[in-house]
């Protein structure tokens, strides 16, 4: 086994490696760069007013389906059901042994 | 990626690289050695600038490592694993990461480009991932950088 037939069963290549060491050099210059835009970003500027939210908070997209509508007054305890059976049955009921 | 990212599994990133809030400074005396620095950020400038669903996407759902801001994943295997499972892995993560971005060049930084990159290792293959978004009307863009 000569070195010729190792290089070929590994599918190694020299060249690549100097591509790949390359490549993680240029990501970690990216990085950096990103980095330093969005640190400079996040402590040297002041947050304004004007900066516009791509994840609406919950209130901007929930409607409230509990919207009374215009005009119509609904009482306090209109979702109070009826059962049929009055105060005083139910403290017969519950209370009294 | 529309409506095909829902089928993509939840990221199980190998590695991954962002940035780190220095809540910690904080809450925890003994973890007092860690500065300001450009990968440690200060959350309470976060918390001003961002409402809290925006700080729950660009932490990516790890909120015990005070992690955020991803920029770069990479995801691995042997040769006898699945190189379907990494991709699928891959663009999960990308996914996240171009959330985050989104948010970063619209709350932040206009200047900040949205540009998920990554590397898939599968034995001794390794592949440069790369997203961005899609201002033409194909779904999918391929391009093969030349040897």
């Amino acid at each position: 086994m000569n070195a010729a037939h190792i290089t070929d069963y590994h599918l190694f290549r020299v060249e690549n490696c100097i591509e790949f060491a390359s490549l993680t050099v240029r990501v970690v210059m990216w990085m950096r760069e990103y980095q330093e835009k969005l640190f400079n970003g996040i402590h040297k500027n002041p947050a304004t007013s004007n900066m516009v939210s791509t994840v609406p908070a919950k209130r901007d997209y929930e409607t409230d389906e509990d919207d009374d509508v215009e005009g119509q007054i609904r009482p306090k305890r209109a979702n109070t059901k009826n059962i049929g059976i009055s105060e005083a049955e139910l403290f017969r009921l519950y209370l009294v042994p | 990626m529309g409506q095909f990212s829902r089928d993509l599994t939840s990221p199980n990133p190998d590695i991954v690289f962002g940035s780190r809030l220095n809540r910690a400074l904080l809450v925890d005396e003994l973890k007092d050695n860690i500065k300001i620095s450009n990968f440690s950020l200060d959350h309470r400038r976060l918390e001003e600038m961002l409402n809290i669903t925006e700080l729950l996407e660009v932490a990516c759902g790890v909120t015990e490592d005070l992690f955020c801001f991803p920029t770069f994943v990479v995801e691995r295997t042997s040769d006898s694993g699945s190189l379907h499972a990494v991709e699928n892995q891959l663009l999960g993560a990308f996914r996240c990461i171009f959330e985050a971005q989104k948010i970063a060049q619209s709350r932040v930084n206009k200047d900040l480009p949205i540009l998920p990159l990554g590397i898939t290792n599968v034995g001794n293959w390794i592949s440069l991932w790369a997203g961005w978004p899609n201002s033409s009307d194909e779904d999918v863009a391929s391009i093969v950088l030349p040897h």
